[in-house]
């Protein structure tokens, strides 16, 4: 069992955070993104699906703080996901800057629904 | 063996440029992000690192001395590393899932604060920053 407040946790977090920062960094070079951000969008729908698998297949505190806070939570992101939706309306590209935000989250939600159908 | 030389050379580059400060910068990013859930409340923890994370990335992205050209190692660590992992789309999305009662206000907080952070960090940039980090 691992105490939330030890350095343990701290550590182990993070180095769940570099990995997820990794397998998102290769993900989107290789996603086909030239006019739209297809590699945000899908590390998000992914990493989504793998957070509701979490809550649902009833995993133990510390493999939801590793794989969840330290993992998903960097592999998904939101801060490249708002930037990338301002870039898209400041090209006047209203349609895909909407598809982009609202897609997003649509799909995130129905990604968790199906993992708690799977599990 | 010059085109090998210079593909060692390239890989050595990408990884010292790229994915060491990327690496680096997601391990800082998710520790802090922690951090802040230990301090605050479960949704407002989440609302709090997305929306201070967008601001931020307003403020570098548009900064000429952050840029993937000007400056690679720090655009990784900064932008694609600490400022990507430090904020987080999944948890977000569990949050608006597992908790109808908030969801819709989740979802309009995060979503209006986040691309209004992003706007308010940009001019923060024109406005008192774009001297101060020239290179």
């Amino acid at each position: 069992m691992l105490n939330p407040h030890s350095i343990e946790a701290f550590v182990l977090i993070g180095f769940g955070g570099m990995f997820g920062a990794l397998a998102r960094y290769i993900l989107i070079q290789f996603a086909p993104s030239r006019n739209f951000p297809l590699g945000t969008f899908m590390v998000n729908v992914i990493g989504s699906f793998l957070m509701g698998v979490l809550l649902f297949s009833n995993s133990s505190s510390s493999i939801s703080l590793i794989v969840g806070v330290g993992i998903c939570g960097s592999f998904t992101t939101f801060s490249t996901f708002s930037l990338e939706t301002i870039r898209l309306l400041e090209e006047q590209n209203i349609l895909y800057a909407t598809v982009n935000s609202m897609g997003t989250l649509l799909s995130s939600l129905i990604a968790i629904f199906i993992a708690q159908l799977l599990f | 063996m010059n085109r090998s030389n210079q593909r060692r050379k390239n890989i050595a580059f990408s990884v010292i440029h790229y994915l060491i400060p990327l690496a680096f910068g997601g391990f800082i990013g998710a520790i802090t992000r922690y951090a802040f859930t230990l301090l605050f409340p479960n949704l407002i923890s989440t609302i709090l690192v997305n929306v201070i994370g967008s601001i931020f990335i307003g403020m570098v992205f548009y900064n000429t001395a952050f840029t993937k050209q000007s400056n690679p190692l720090l655009h990784h660590f900064l932008i694609v590393g600490f400022l990507a992992s430090f904020t987080t789309y999944s948890t977000f999305a569990l949050d608006t899932f597992i908790s109808p009662e908030f969801a819709m206000l989740n979802v309009l907080l995060t979503y209006v604060l986040g691309f209004t952070g992003v706007l308010l960090g940009k001019s923060i940039n024109e406005k008192s920053l774009k001297g101060a980090f020239k290179c």
